[in-house]
């Protein structure tokens, strides 16, 4: 990555999106190609063209490629496809008639470089045993052996079997194969075969379901010829098997699949690959088909339906391959490269993924230059972070907002970056195509978190309490007037009855809450009032407390038809509420990002293996694309770097605003952008109890201002104790606080900048103070004193007496023996498969830098011995006083 | 010891109407000590004399009073606080009502604990000295033993039957039941560490479990503690249940380790009015009713009245002591 280049990029991104948030990474590396693709069998030695077409493709991003980042194809002048499948990255979608295939090959087309650099079928990723594995035990002379471009070679009856044939396949092993082995970044082939039975990559699977979605791309064209896919893109971070990075080198491979151009004598063969003439007609025949589906005909889901040479499956067949344009990719620098740079213990700062796109961005700058150190983020809820920082148990904390009671230790809380959470999602209008735009009020965030839509009739009947709601969000009238374009029905209606949310205590509820409990509409139907369309809240949460820091599911309604058998054995055996498990929280946004970018519902709603001991519910799984209905709570800087649509939030309401509406009129959204971000920074408060700048809710709708403000909005700061830290320790915080001001909040892309999703800390910005503040913070961090800084008059105080908060609890014990008690970085990557199948980022469990703290309980654990000890004393003194003291003359 | 001020501030202001009853009166006050000097009157101090030894043996009294009171008396009401907690519980397991998570009301039982030196130890919700008079307390930022995460719990180790005094004879290795409503738990010591021995990670997919008590070596030990000690427990054959939202995130100053509970010194200054005002009527009633009368309705009065200040006093010190 040259210097030039990325000047060029942001220069591009300057320029020409100057004024959008949402720009891809850049605009400045896409790729188009044109060739002429056909089909034309060898018939008595003539070429018979059957088809000839004029392939044109573009990609719109080729270099600087980040791990999952998606990058978009379009084409036109493809044969239309037919027998479509929904999930174009399955492996049922490679039986697709005439799909234009998107794959990740290693290697670069090009002469120039050695052999092993080269891509070929064999370094091409696929998911499934069966896109890269053909067997027929019938018929000797299916359509890849009468492929007039395929070498002699690979028309034999057995092709990619090793020797000695793995005994794992013998039942699989008779009549002819041809198996493409994959070849992994490490050198390792596996032979894959039938149901992989001779072995696949570690991060294949010989199911679906088991991993990730695949990035292979069965993508269809429409009638006219075109077509357009999102590809994900997959580097070693994800899938170390295919190895794809800066230092490997790869492809994005696309295949206009036009089928088979046959060969039915082949006369250049030995004899015994020749087809016998009394099968050469039946061989034609099918070698030659195109196609048992019309032009963008949906396949009804058997299996082997369709014609064997026009399908997705012999992509690697010769006819199909060298139709491929092969795209060069360059990768940005891995985001884990810090765990293989250095082995000296980090610096651990925990809590909030907020933080986790500007800190994966970061941490290269620190660990790559030698005169600074290596940091990790451990990712936490911030809530438990800290009540650890409180405790002593971890040295620094990113955190969404300040605790509800102050620290108890002399802590300074340094604003570190402005960003916010995105309510996401995955819908597909009537049309079946994505939408872009969506608008959503605090009621219908508080609808689908309080569990009232029903979700499914068979609970909207029984349950009284809920009968009268809209059975989902598509569904609710509030919804539609806001938003037109998805129908109301078609999709699973599940997933489309909640918001995809946390389980785990985190600010990110907190604020979501906060925004909710501050609308006077979403209020009062919380507590009881029906909406204008007569939906009411459901009754176990009627009158919620709000703000919150963790949402509860809170829903107890059993329906007696649920847990019939017939319905789901799985409930049946184990009957419990439902609507929680619609509802399917999961403990990291993260893992809510993930499902969000493969449009994967997680409602646990599906009985896996019925009836057998093995039974269990599972997630409803990925969607069908064209009818999806996914909404998800996600970081602003998640939904940036994975291209996830994000609503618009109601922010003002007009006093004119009829209630029962019908459009958005009299109503202001605000999407989170830039400005949007700008504006609510303007509106922050110090707040000086608290030791951090919050933003006042009620005034986000009343303010002046305060309808363009993103109501999401919130300010991330680092806490850090000044006192009782090692000097080491605490001199490293400093530097790291000053560069999160300084060199970290430049924007880019690039080590040590600020990724799209967070707004810059500056004056221009109109934060010119929490950055000022950082800088004192940084001096009292290092300086290790006790002091603290005002967020009110940004001034430095170093105690006199008493820390702040009146606090008894001494500062940590003074041992200086502390860091980190174990030296492992906990990030060599293993051989095998990738250390995150499922998560984007790994959390690392890592030791923390603590020492246990003294608790000390002062003159009070001194009691015993001192109240004796005064008893005794007072005692012999009264008996003394009393025999001197007595009169002398008695006797 | 706040105590100590107003008791000497009462006694100037009653002792002119009556000087000779004075020492009565603080017989009566004090009688497990001194019973029986009412008789000798030929041989009593007279004057100034009086007075001092009146204040002084009040003092010696209140202090011995009190020290029986922390060191006796207590473990009796944390007994009979177990006993009754232990019946709620044991319904409410039974029942299947006892709290999973989420709030929790403070003083509720949430855990039985069984260990070597701690038998069926009822574990009530918060860590404030008042929680913790009734038994162990479980930290109300931290999830139920058994789940997800650590949880802390701590507990007395001088007062109030000192529930986690052996706390310091545990070794890693050692074998500990913890009983919630989502099951047995089976917790294995992994260390127990004091001041500047390194803490362990904090516990995210892991079930975690420390205990927390007082503890001190040499001749404090045992009643006068100087630091807190910890023991890491981790939980073994089964899998951690997860942990149910809705946890409150911090606690408050009082329910930190080696808090005191600063909440009580209003009503404990109610309570030294009380005995004030006993001391008062135990005076008047010796004068009109005679000494025999008022020792009987007296004693009982004065016992009560300083059993409740002490009380109080006692949720002021820190509470794992």
């Amino acid at each position: 990555m040259t210097r030039i280049a990325r000047r060029i990029a942001v220069a591009a991104i300057a320029t020409v999106l100057s004024s959008l948030f949402m720009v891809p990474a850049s605009g400045s590396s896409s790729f188009s190609k044109t060739e002429t693709i056909t089909r034309d069998h060898l018939v008595n030695g003539a070429d018979n063209v059957v088809d000839s077409r004029t392939f044109h493709v573009t990609v719109d991003q080729t270099t600087q490629l980040r791990d999952r980042q998606e990058v978009n194809v379009s084409w036109s002048g493809a044969h239309p496809t037919g027998g479509l499948i929904g999930d174009e990255n399955s492996g049922l979608a490679a039986q697709q008639e005439y799909p234009v295939v998107l794959m990740e090959c290693r290697g670069v087309d090009s002469a120039t470089v050695p052999a092993s650099k080269r891509l070929s079928p064999e370094t091409c990723w696929t998911h499934t045993p069966l896109e890269r594995s053909q067997s027929d035990q019938a018929f000797n002379f299916p359509p890849y052996r009468l492929d007039r471009y395929a070498s002699p070679a690979d028309r034999q009856a057995r092709v990619g079997v090793p020797s000695p044939f793995p005994s794992d396949c013998i039942s699989f092993g008779s009549g002819i194969q041809h198996w493409i082995p994959f070849v992994a970044a490490d050198g390792t082939s596996y032979a894959g075969g039938p149901s992989g039975c001779a072995g696949v990559a570690p991060d294949a699977v010989t199911y679906e379901g088991q991993l990730q979605p695949s990035n292979t791309t069965y993508a269809a064209t429409d009638r006219q010829g075109n077509g357009s896919a999102s590809f994900v893109i997959s580097t070693s971070e994800s899938n170390a098997s295919l190895g794809c990075s800066n230092t490997v080198a790869c492809s994005l491979v696309v295949i206009p699949i036009m089928g088979i151009s046959c060969d039915p004598a082949g006369a250049n063969l030995p004899p015994a690959d020749q087809p016998p003439q009394d099968a050469q007609d039946e061989a034609m025949a099918r070698c030659s088909a195109s196609g048992q589906y019309q032009p963008g005909e949906f396949s009804p889901g058997t299996q082997n339906a369709e014609d064997l040479a026009v399908s997705g499956l012999l992509w690697w067949s010769e006819s199909n391959w060298q139709n491929r344009i092969s795209v060069p990719l360059t990768f940005s620098q891995p985001a884990n490269i810090c765990n293989s740079v250095n082995d000296s213990a980090p610096l651990y700062i925990y809590g909030s993924e907020l933080m986790t796109q500007a800190t994966l961005q970061w941490s290269p700058a620190f660990c790559l230059d030698p005169k600074l150190f290596k940091f990790t983020h451990v990712q936490t809820g911030e809530p438990q972070a800290k009540s650890l920082l409180q405790n002593g148990t971890i040295e620094a904390a990113f955190e969404g907002g300040p605790p509800p009671t102050p620290y108890g230790r002399p802590v300074v809380q340094a604003p570190t970056a402005l960003t916010g959470f995105a309510i996401t999602f995955v819908i597909d209008d009537a049309t079946g195509h994505p939408m872009h735009t969506l608008r959503l009020t605090p009621r219908l965030l508080a609808k689908l978190l309080t569990e009232s839509y029903p979700a499914a009739p068979i609970i909207k009947g029984p349950d009284a309490a809920l009968s009268n709601n809209p059975l989902n969000l598509a569904e609710d009238p509030e919804f539609r007037a806001l938003n037109p374009g998805p129908p109301a029905a078609g999709y699973n209606t599940e997933p489309a009855a909640t918001l995809f949310s946390l389980s785990s205590d985190s600010d990110v509820i907190y604020a979501l809450t906060s925004y909710i409990n501050a609308d006077p509409d979403a209020r009062a139907w919380l507590n009881g009032k029906p909406d204008p369309w007569g939906m009411v809240v459901n009754p176990a949460y009627k009158g919620i407390k709000l703000p919150v820091d963790g949402w509860p599911l809170l829903d107890t309604f059993a329906s007696g038809a649920l847990y019939s058998p017939d319905h789901n054995p799985c409930l049946a055996a184990d009957p419990v509420p439902f609507l929680p498990l619609v509802a399917a929280p999961v403990s990291t946004l993260a893992q809510i990002t993930l499902n969000m970018q493969f449009g994967i519902a997680n409602s646990q709603i599906i009985c896996k293996n019925p009836g057998d001991v093995s039974q269990k519910l599972g997630a409803l799984g990925r969607e069908n694309p064209g009818q999806r209905f996914i909404v998800g709570l996600t970081t602003l800087a998640d939904a940036e770097r994975y291209q996830l649509d994000t609503a618009s939030l109601l922010t003002h309401t007009d006093s004119g605003a009829v209630d029962k509406f019908s459009d958005a009129t009299g109503r202001t959204f605000a999407s989170p952008t830039d400005a949007s971000l700008r504006a609510a920074a303007k509106m922050l408060e110090p707040n000086g109890r608290a030791g951090s700048w919050v933003l006042p809710y009620d005034q986000l709708r009343t303010a002046s201002g305060g309808e363009g403000a993103y109501p999401g909005t919130m300010l991330v700061s680092t806490a850090i104790p000044t006192k009782g830290l090692p000097t080491k320790d605490a001199q490293r915080y400093a530097k790291f606080l000053r560069f999160a001001v300084t060199q970290g909040q430049r924007s880019g892309l690039g080590n040590g900048e600020l990724p799209p999703g967070y707004l810059p800390l500056t004056s221009s910005d109109g934060m010119g103070s929490l950055a000022q503040y950082t800088q004192l913070a940084a001096d009292a961090v290092e300086a290790q004193k006790g002091s603290t800084v005002s967020v009110v008059t940004l001034k430095t105080s170093t105690p006199g007496g008493g820390s702040p908060g009146g606090s008894s609890n001494p500062p940590p014990g003074g041992g200086s023996t502390g860091g980190p008690t174990t030296g492992s970085t906990g990030g060599s990557v293993p051989p095998g498969p990738s250390t995150t199948p499922n998560g984007p980022e790994p959390v690392l469990v890592v030791p923390a830098a603590g020492t246990t703290l003294a608790f000390v309980p002062g003159l009070g654990g001194l009691v015993a011995p001192s109240v004796l000890a005064l008893g005794v004393f007072f005692a012999l003194a009264a008996g003394g006083a009393w025999y001197f003291g007595r009169p002398k003359v008695s006797r | 010891m706040s105590i100590r001020t107003p008791e000497r501030e009462d006694r100037p202001v009653s002792i002119p109407p009556a000087p000779a009853e004075e020492a009565a009166a603080g017989n009566a006050e004090h009688k497990p000590e001194r019973k029986k000097r009412e008789p000798r009157r030929a041989k009593r101090p007279t004057g100034k004399a009086t007075v001092i030894i009146a204040v002084l043996a009040s003092i010696a009294g209140l202090a011995l009073w009190f020290e029986f009171y922390s060191l006796v008396l207590t473990p009796f009401q944390e007994h009979g606080n177990q006993v009754r907690l232990y019946d709620a519980f044991r319904l409410q397991l039974a029942e299947a009502t006892a709290p999973t998570g989420g709030a929790i009301a403070s003083g509720a039982p949430v855990a039985l604990i069984d260990a070597p030196g701690m038998h069926d130890l009822v574990v009530v919700e918060g860590t404030t000295s008042a929680n913790l008079m009734q038994g162990p307390g479980h930290e109300r930022d931290t999830p139920l033993p058994g789940q997800q995460g650590t949880s802390v719990i701590d507990g007395r180790s001088v007062t109030f039957g000192a529930p986690f005094r052996s706390l310091s004879h545990l070794a890693a290795g050692d074998v500990m039941d913890v009983t919630t409503s989502q099951g047995q738990f089976v917790f294995r010591v992994d260390r127990v560490r004091g001041p500047g021995d390194p803490a362990p990670a904090p516990a995210s997919d892991a079930a975690g479990l420390t205990l927390v008590t007082a503890a001190s070596s040499g001749w404090r030990s045992g009643w006068a503690p100087d630091h807190a000690m910890f023991v890491d427990a981790t939980l073994t054959g089964a899998e951690p249940v997860t942990t149910p939202a809705g946890r409150p995130t911090t606690i408050a100053e009082n329910e930190r380790l080696m808090a005191g509970d600063d909440t009580a010194r209003l009503v404990g200054l109610f309570w030294l009015e009380a005995i004030g005002l006993v001391a008062a009527g135990i005076l008047w009633a010796r004068r009109r009713w005679g000494p025999w009368q008022t020792w009987i309705v007296g004693v009982p009065l004065a016992v009560a009245v300083l059993w409740g200040a002490s009380g109080i006093l006692s949720r002021l010190l820190p509470n794992l002591i």
